[in-house]
Parts: structure tokens; C-alpha cells; sequence
């Protein structure tokens, strides 16, 4: 069994202290609320905005190495979930999740993601500190609106389009809080998720006497807090591990999976030279002089490309193991996570390398103070080299991955004949993905 | 108490749906701060240029010196444009968010008065 991490006495102390994580969520509500400041009131160019630079160039960016590295503890932090909670202390009905949330919000997730992705390309978001502002102020309205009549963090659980991305990549991530199954079977209490004197209930719904998963859980600490046998355990694990034995696979969160692929596409293929070219062809092929329609058609296609290959495999896949193209969809989907989560960090790789300074002189203009100079830390070849390594890291596990999940759910000859066919997907996904970061990128900033 | 909840409702939804409509009149009216608008495909791709220059052994325009570790690009600490005045999004968020937090309230003192029937 892998080390628990809370045995050290330093790290258990600290996660149980009262401090813990509010040590960690007061300054991101200062930094948020000056970000929010400058997308509203700053300078309207996104390239000289402290708020644009702050969001796009540098949390954006970093947020999925959080995730592997951290699990959905970015979650525990982050200033909606503070907002959410000082609503509900002001005004909270605490009422019960409705049940339809409870069985669609994935879908609402997945919806909104897509959404996002489209107006940011049709009404400018990343690009623009007033529609960044506008996206924020949303997200706010939800949250609040969540906050004040549904209980806990209901927002971040069943409505986050952040959290569905965050759990999936957590999912995948080196971080898992689990209880000590011998020593939750004799608690009577249920500290952990009903909450005690020392701390509320988890706040995203998670009993971890029978998590099986760390695709909810924000290792807020409630529990370990709370926990009167001292049965929480944080222990490192294989990236990737968790996907591996995946009881009850959903067919959305797969879905979700080949989304977040088919997004990355869609922000590689609109910053290069390629995705100009693309657009004026269906702009040729359609007739069509709308910027907002051809794009629609555009985006349509591409992200449903992945997801017709994801099917194909699915199908491919079942002729051998003979179960249905959508239980093998949502059974393999998960296979894919890490070359998503690589894809991300690799696109986002370069807005963080060649535009990071852009932080820094926008955080020095706030201040009066006139900086220029190169926006990047490092050349374009190096972070090429390093995107190609990451999506090389991440096709080895998503193979290994898609093998992993054949040989938990089937015998004999149908687990190297149930893998191929994703095994061939990821391939093809990846040389995509190693085609598009050849090619020469625009900037965000 | 109900119906008092669904005016509340539909005054939000009103609010937001009018606030939205406002947010993206602004945009389209000939000066918004959509990155379709104001970056332009030439300025966007200066990671285009930057590879083919180094393709080509050029110089490198956007490097510190001519370093070719150094791509990105060049920020210049010119003065802004402008500043944006958003304070009618912020005010109408505001508004939305207040009636939100009214209605709240409002549920949550008839439910102690009614005795509660509340979860948590």
C-alpha cells in the first residue's frame, strides 16, 4: 500500500489546523478581485491588461499541471467556492440538490464547455478583458445563485464547467485521499461527510469511506479534520492509475474526454495559419460570409470528428468483445484523459513560455511602471521539444491506459483485440496533436 | 410564497437576459474589445513569423538581441488606448445578484418562521 502522506505529523497538523485551506483561499480572492477589477476598469487591450494576462497567460495555463500534480485541491481554493460559501452563510436555504442536476449536470458541464469554447471564438473572451470580464461575472451569477439555495458547494460539484474538466484530469493525477476501509466499517459517526464541530460536512458530497475516485473530492481537509478514528489517508499513486479500474464508467464523463480533445483541436487549429486557410475553405465550400456561421460549421466538425472516431473504435472494439459501440465508448473513453490532459498542457505551454513576462509588465504598468521587452522565458524550440515530450508522456499512458481498462473488464484474446482500436485512436490523436504544435502559432496575449 | 418566489425569479432571469443583451450590444457596436475585432490575423501569428525567421536564419525581430532562445514577442510599454467604463455590466451583475440574495433571504426567514423543513 503506498505511503500515507498525513503520517508525517507536519502535513496533518497543517491540514487539520483551522487555517487550512483558508492560508490558501484568502489571497486567491485578493488576486481574483483585482483581476476582476482590471478586466472591468483596465486597459481594454487583452495584450496590456493585468487581468487578460493574469487569467489567459498564466492560471489557464497552469491549472492542469495543478490538477495532475494536486488533484482538484485548485477546487478547495478557489474564489467561487469562497463566494459560495459566504453566501450560503449569509443567505443559504441549504436546500437538497434537485434530482435532475444530480443526473444531467455532466451533460450541463459538457454543454457548457462547448458553449464557452464557441462564444470565446464568436464574441472573444480570452482576447477581450470586457467579455473575460463577462464570462467571470457569470460564473459569479451561478455561484451565487447555487450558493443560496442548494447546499454545500452544488455549483462545483454538478455545475463547474471547470470542475467537470478538473475532476476528469484529477482522475488521472498522482493525488488520492481515500478512508481506511477497516476503520470506517467499525465508524458509527460519519464525521466525514455529515460534518462535526471541527469542521462542515464535505462539501462536495463525497463519503470517503466509499470513494473509489478522486474526480470529486477537492482535498479541502474537512474530513481529516473531522474524522474521529483517524481514518483519512493522502497518498501519491500512478499518474493515470485511477482510470485503470474504473467500476461504473459514465458515458458522459467519456464523452467529456473526447470533448476536451476535440477543444484542444479547435484552439490549436484557430491559432495557426492552418485554421485561417480552413476557415476561408468553408467559407468557399459554403458560400456562407458570416465569420459567426462559417465558424459554427467549422467548430461542429471538428469537434465531432473525435467523437465519431471515438465511436468507430467503439464499435471496431466490439465486433471482438461483443458488447455495445456505447459501453465501449464509455468504458475506453476514459483512455484518453491523459493525452487530453497532455494536449492541454502542451497548448497551453507555449501561451505560458512565450507570453509569461506578459504578467509582469502588465503587474508593473498597475504599479506605474513602464517595462518592455520579449514576452517568452524560452524559445520557441525548446518549448516545441517539450510539447512533443508531453504528448509522447501522454500517448504512452493513454495506450497503456486503454490496455489497463481491457484487462479489467475482459479475458483471453479479447483484451489485446479490445484495445487496438483505441490504442489506434490515441496514435492517430497524437499525430495530430504533434502536426498542429509543428506548425507556427499565434499568441494569445 | 411561492408566487413571490417566481416574480423574484423571473425578475433575475429578466435582469440577466437584459444585462446579457446589453453586454453583447456593446460588442457589436463597431468599437468592442472582441479579439476578433482588434487583433489582427498578421499581429496574431507573430509566432509564424518568429519560426520562419529562424527557418531561414534571420534575424529575429522579436528576440532580446538577436538571442534565438527568446521568441514570444515584444511588449511595449506604451500607454493603453483607453480604459474601459464597465460600469453599467458591473452595476447590472450587481442587480442581479442583489435580487438573487434578496430572494434567498426572503425563503430563508419565511422557512424559521414556518418552522423549516431545511436539509444541512
Amino acid at each position: 500500500m503506498a505511503k500515507d502522506l498525513l503520517k508525517s505529523g507536519k502535513l496533518k497538523t497543517f491540514v487539520a489546523s483551522k487555517w487550512f485551506p483558508g492560508i490558501f483561499q484568502f489571497p486567491t480572492v485578493l488576486i481574483f478581485t483585482a483581476v476582476v477589477f482590471e478586466l472591468l476598469f483596465g486597459p481594454s487591450s487583452p495584450g496590456r491588461n493585468f487581468g487578460t494576462a493574469m487569467t489567459w497567460v498564466l492560471w489557464w495555463p497552469v491549472i492542469p499541471l495543478v490538477f495532475l500534480l494536486l488533484g482538484r485541491f485548485w477546487c478547495a481554493v478557489c474564489p467561487f467556492a469562497t463566494l459560495s460559501d459566504l453566501v450560503q452563510k449569509w443567505v443559504g436555504n441549504n436546500r437538497p440538490v434537485p434530482v435532475f442536476l444530480k443526473k444531467y449536470g455532466i451533460w450541463i458541464i459538457d454543454a457548457a464547455f462547448i458553449l464557452i469554447t464557441w462564444a470565446d471564438h464568436i464574441f472573444g473572451i480570452v482576447e477581450s478583458p470586457r467579455g473575460s470580464a463577462v464570462l467571470l461575472l457569470l460564473l459569479a451569477t451561478g455561484v451565487v445563485a447555487a450558493g443560496s439555495f442548494y447546499e454545500r458547494r452544488t455549483w462545483c460539484r454538478y455545475l463547474c464547467f471547470l470542475g467537470g474538466l478538473s475532476g476528469n484530469y484529477s482522475r488521472a493525477g498522482i493525488l488520492e485521499l481515500r478512508g481506511a476501509p477497516e476503520k470506517c466499517a467499525k465508524c458509527k459517526v460519519q464525521a466525514c461527510f455529515k460534518g462535526s464541530d471541527k469542521a462542515a460536512g464535505c462539501p462536495m458530497f463525497e463519503f470517503p469511506r466509499a470513494m473509489d475516485s478522486n474526480a470529486k473530492c477537492n482535498l479541502c481537509g474537512n474530513c481529516v479534520k473531522s474524522c474521529p478514528n483517524d481514518s483519512i489517508r493522502l497518498s501519491l499513486r500512478l499518474p493515470s492509475k485511477e482510470l485503470w479500474f474504473i467500476k461504473k464508467p459514465k458515458f458522459e464523463e467519456s464523452f467529456l474526454a473526447i470533448v476536451i480533445m476535440g477543444i484542444v483541436f479547435i484552439q490549436n487549429i484557430t491559432m495557426l495559419e492552418l485554421g485561417a486557410k480552413a476557415q476561408n475553405y468553408m467559407e468557399d465550400l459554403t458560400g456562407i460570409n458570416s465569420y459567426p456561421l462559417s465558424f459554427t460549421v467549422t467548430f461542429v466538425i471538428a469537434m465531432a470528428l473525435p467523437v465519431l472516431a471515438l465511436y468507430i473504435s467503439s464499435r471496431a472494439a466490439g465486433l471482438s468483445n461483443g458488447e455495445s459501440a456505447l459501453k465501449n465508448f464509455a468504458l475506453f473513453g476514459y483512455a484518453l484523459i491523459p493525452l487530453d490532459l497532455a494536449g492541454h498542457l502542451g497548448h497551453n505551454l507555449f501561451h505560458l513560455l512565450a507570453e509569461i513576462k506578459t504578467v509582469v509588465y502588465t503587474g508593473a504598468a498597475l504599479f506605474g511602471i513602464s517595462a518592455q521587452g520579449s514576452t517568452a522565458i524560452v524559445g520557441n524550440e525548446t518549448i516545441k521539444l517539450l510539447q512533443f515530450v508531453l504528448i509522447g508522456l501522454g500517448t504512452l499512458l493513454s495506450a497503456y491506459t486503454a490496455y489497463r481498462i481491457a484487462k479489467s473488464n475482459f479475458n483471453g484474446g479479447k483484451i489485446t483485440a479490445s484495445a487496438v482500436p483505441f490504442i489506434g485512436l490515441i496514435i492517430i490523436l497524437a499525430l495530430v496533436n504533434i502536426y498542429l504544435f509543428n506548425q507556427p502559432m499565434g499568441h494569445r496575449m | 410564497m411561492k408566487f413571490n418566489a417566481l416574480i423574484l425569479f423571473a425578475a433575475i432571469l429578466l435582469a440577466l437576459l437584459f444585462n446579457l443583451g446589453a453586454a453583447f450590444a456593446v460588442d457589436h457596436s463597431g468599437h468592442n474589445m472582441s479579439g476578433r475585432d482588434t487583433v489582427q490575423p498578421e499581429e496574431k501569428l507573430q509566432g509564424a513569423s518568429t519560426d520562419e525567421q529562424q527557418m531561414t536564419g534571420s534575424k529575429n525581430e522579436y528576440s532580446n538581441q538577436g538571442n534565438s532562445a527568446h521568441d514570444g514577442h515584444v511588449f511595449q510599454g506604451s500607454p493603453d488606448s483607453g480604459k474601459a467604463d464597465n460600469w453599467p455590466l458591473l452595476g447590472g451583475f450587481g442587480l442581479i445578484n442583489g435580487l438573487t440574495l434578496l430572494s434567498a433571504a426572503i425563503l430563508k426567514s419565511k422557512s424559521k418562521k414556518e418552522g423549516g423543513s431545511q436539509v444541512g
